[in-house]
């Protein structure tokens, strides 16, 4: 069961692509400060 | 369609969102193709990353709609509301069916925002995140 994540959790380091397919940890967007994180529905 | 809202509605609003000190960032799912072509079209301001796999997603807790959040009567209305601002719908990729969402994420990465989407095109407000930054921000313990 996926749970939804409350505010002051920690946010998972999940690993996906970037735009040219190479591996990015989602990490990498807020070591330098905050980040608006969308997750889209799909690209469409 | 809703997609192509946000990610515009994004760009519209990059300057504020910086100002709040936030980068933008989106993930989507499809091939890196495709993120590289939503970027470069309607929201260059964006890091576009791509999630096929949707490990991402079940990590950050969202899940697939059911038949009400993807063609309900607020769908229809999130679709004419999208429409009317000049969003059109485009190739679906990827998974139809899985309903987004938006977080802000601080630099030691603690979940500052989290705005699950109840139906597809249900957008949390810009004004909404940016006071909840905001007040983040002038009490960072609270």
């Amino acid at each position: 069961m996926t749970k939804r994540l409350q505010v002051g959790s920690p946010a998972p380091d999940a690993t996906v692509l970037d735009a040219q397919g190479q591996p990015y940890r989602l990490s990498r967007l807020w070591q330098d400060g905050p980040v608006l994180l969308s997750f889209l529905r799909h690209f469409g | 369609m809703f997609c192509r809202e946000w990610l515009a509605q994004l760009e519209q609003h990059k300057d504020e969102i910086n100002a709040a000190g936030l980068a933008l960032a989106a993930v989507g799912i499809g091939e890196p193709k495709h993120a590289q072509r939503y970027c470069g079209t309607l929201a260059p301001s964006v890091t576009c990353l791509c999630n096929k796999t949707l490990e991402a997603y079940r990590a950050f807790g969202l899940k697939e709609g059911g038949l009400l959040q993807l063609v309900g009567p607020q769908v229809f209305a999130a679709g004419a509301r999208a429409a009317a601002g000049g969003a059109r719908q485009g190739e679906t990729t990827g998974n139809a069916y899985m309903l987004g969402g938006v977080f802000v994420v601080d630099q030691q990465g603690v979940i500052r925002f989290a705005d699950y989407d109840e139906y597809a095109g249900d957008h949390p407000a810009f004004a909404d995140i940016l006071a909840v930054v905001r007040a983040w921000r002038r009490d960072p313990a609270g």
